[in-house]
């Protein structure tokens, strides 16, 4: 199965061509300013570079691509060139979480839980925990102050990793600080196949948000419409009707 | 030269509030268009709340583009090129709609054209069998929206040059401003428009704002605030029908006096930059919609000697086929988008790339 590989959840933007778990070809580049606009380019060029690697011109399976949790515009920015490449080459796109991407490639030992910590800004995490089959992924959002228990012995990855580390360890929780940071191709592709394959509980290929969006109703009441009655113009029964007491004056 | 090979292009549109997805033939007949409003979505808050927006543009585009290669009975494979609104607008919309093109665009081995939404409204004129004669460069566009207001010589693709434009709120704003004001729902222009049919626009004289004044800028916010004033002396409940539909009537007459006036100021400037050429006022945006804005522009254009087009209200608001039709023009001047152009929230449209020259106008459909 080939796989077209694509993230820009978080601090980085990567892209790769992975064959039955090989990489064929992969690019990755720190996020700056103007990351929806890379994104497609380094799609480009892995394709190419994956097809220039092949004797045989077998097209893609599917795509992957990291759905959260994250920052909105890179999700967004990855989802909806996914959903391009998707459409046109009429291929599946298989959502996977940025959990789920890192344990793939990841190692847990019995007896310790996988969490995924991402920096959700303004002292928030986001954290997931792996192997989770609840419909909302497994996936909270927590203050770094006020962080739940997650378990007897956590092991961490993501890039807000070692701040829950250093928290949950100064309260006497047993922590195991991964290596894994950014989700890469291969993790990807191999949760985007493990999806396929029913091992993984199945998601839609839209952004995991996490929180609703961070609006608020308008704080004063709308006039109402024109004509419409006027909430002390209710009157009791058997009371004079207002006109008639205009009229008597 | 043509990029697109005469085959048909898709448009995408997602810059504000309608998603929209649209398929051309390459001579520009409309083979497929679809708009999906969010309105309902935005009504509570009284306005666009672009994160809203953003992911309500996620969700329905992949169904909406699906949606017109079937409709046109086409495979992405029989098109010869992909546009996408890439600016000005809402960022997270031109993000998930540009990203999109770009993906069809590469996996389908098709030129991109990173689509201007100013000069998709400005285009719109020359689709194929709107304007009679096919709407030659260069013309006049006035375009009048929720979010733009400018008066703009069309000379070629890429080439437009702005004369003038509102100083602050644009029209479409101050009709939805007013419109809340009376306690009418957004988007409040139609409502206004229903409201003030039965009103007395003499009744409240409200400001014209910038009325002849020199050059052709607008001002629309000093209007509203007249008319908020106005409104503030009859309390805070809700206004009587009369009242109020005579409070819609002057604000309505007070809006489309200045708009003649301003397009009026905008033709004399056109007709010193193109001495002797015939003159063709093009009104693109939601404003468009409103007979007594029509009304008056239909005056003052026949006052100048200038023709009047005003596009079908389906496609003066936004929509995907005036944005699939720029991408036509403009693959047919030999004229793509690099695979990582990022899209603009800001983009003028003096700093358009490619400016070339004026192409001959398009062909009537036979």
């Amino acid at each position: 199965m080939r796989i077209l590989a694509l993230d820009a959840a978080l601090g980085a933007c990567a892209a790769g061509v992975i064959a039955d778990g090989a990489v064929l070809a992969q690019a990755t580049r720190p996020v700056g300013q103007g990351q929806a606009g890379a994104l497609a380019a380094m799609a480009a060029s892995v394709l190419a570079s994956a097809e220039a690697r092949e004797t045989t011109t077998a097209g893609l399976d599917a795509v992957a691509v990291t759905v959260g949790p994250g920052t909105f515009t890179g999700i967004r920015a990855a989802l909806a060139l996914a959903h391009g490449i998707g459409l046109a080459r009429a291929i599946p796109v298989i959502g996977v979480s940025v959990g789920e991407a890192l344990a793939a490639t990841l190692a847990v030992p019995d007896g310790w839980t996988l969490w995924t910590a991402i920096d959700s800004r303004r002292g928030r995490v986001f954290l997931e925990r792996a192997g989770s089959t609840t419909p909302d992924g497994g996936v909270i959002a927590a203050a770094l102050d006020a962080l739940p228990a997650l378990g007897p012995n956590v092991a961490l990855a993501g890039d807000a990793a070692a701040t829950v580390a250093a928290s949950l360890a100064a309260r006497g929780t047993e922590v195991m600080l991964t290596a894994a940071r950014l989700p890469s191709p291969l993790g990807i592709a191999l949760a985007a196949a493990a999806r396929q394959a029913s091992r993984l509980a199945p998601r839609e290929a839209q952004p995991l948000y996490v929180d609703p969006p961070a609006v608020k109703l308008p704080a004063t009441p709308p006039r109402p419409p024109p004509g419409s009655p006027a909430p002390d113009s209710v009157v009791p029964p058997g009371a004079p009707a207002r006109d008639s007491v205009a009229a008597s004056g | 030269m043509d990029l697109a090979g005469g085959r048909p292009v898709l448009g995408i549109e997602s810059s504000c509030d309608e998603t929209a997805a649209a398929v051309l033939a390459g001579d520009g007949r409309i083979l497929a268009a679809l708009v999906a409003s969010q309105e309902a979505s935005h009504a509570p808050f009284g306005g666009v709340v672009p994160e809203i927006a953003a992911r309500a543009h996620l969700a329905l585009l992949p169904g909406l583009v699906r949606g017109v290669m079937d409709q046109a009975g086409l495979g992405f494979a029989d098109l010869g090129g992909v546009a996408a609104t890439t600016g000005p607008g809402l960022i997270g919309g031109l993000i998930v709609g540009s990203q999109m093109g770009k993906g069809i665009a590469l996996a389908a081995g098709l030129p991109f054209v990173a689509v201007n939404h100013l000069e998709a409204h400005a285009l719109t004129a020359r689709l194929p069998g709107l304007v009679p004669g096919g709407a030659p460069f260069p013309y006049l566009l006035l375009l009048i929206s929720g979010g733009h207001c400018q008066c703009v010589a069309v000379e070629g693709v890429g080439r437009h040059v702005r004369l003038g434009g509102t100083v602050d709120d644009a029209a479409g704003e101050a009709f939805d401003k007013v419109a809340k004001l009376l306690g009418l729902p957004w988007p409040g222009g139609p409502a206004l428009e229903r409201l003030a049919a039965a009103g007395d626009p003499a009744r409240f004289a409200f400001p014209r704002p910038m009325l002849g004044r020199a050059g052709c800028d607008f001002s629309f916010s000093g209007l509203k605030t007249a008319v908020a004033q106005t409104v503030a002396r009859f309390g805070a409940g809700a206004l009587e029908p009369r009242v109020a539909a005579d409070l819609a009537a002057g604000f309505q007459a007070a809006v489309a006096a200045v708009l003649a006036d301003r397009a009026g100021h905008a033709m004399a400037m056109f007709g010193e930059r193109h001495p002797g050429v015939a003159g063709l006022l093009v009104v693109a945006g939601g404003v468009a919609a409103n007979g007594a804005v029509r009304a008056a522009l239909g005056a003052a254009t026949a006052a100048h000697g200038f023709g009047l087009a005003v596009p079908p209200v389906a496609l003066c608001t936004d929509n995907a086929v005036m944005v699939a039709w720029t991408g036509i023009e403009r693959l047919r001047l030999g004229l793509v988008d690099a695979l990582d152009v990022a899209p603009r929230p800001r983009w003028p449209l003096d700093e358009l790339a490619g400016a070339v020259a004026a192409p001959p106008p398009p062909r009537p459909p036979a």
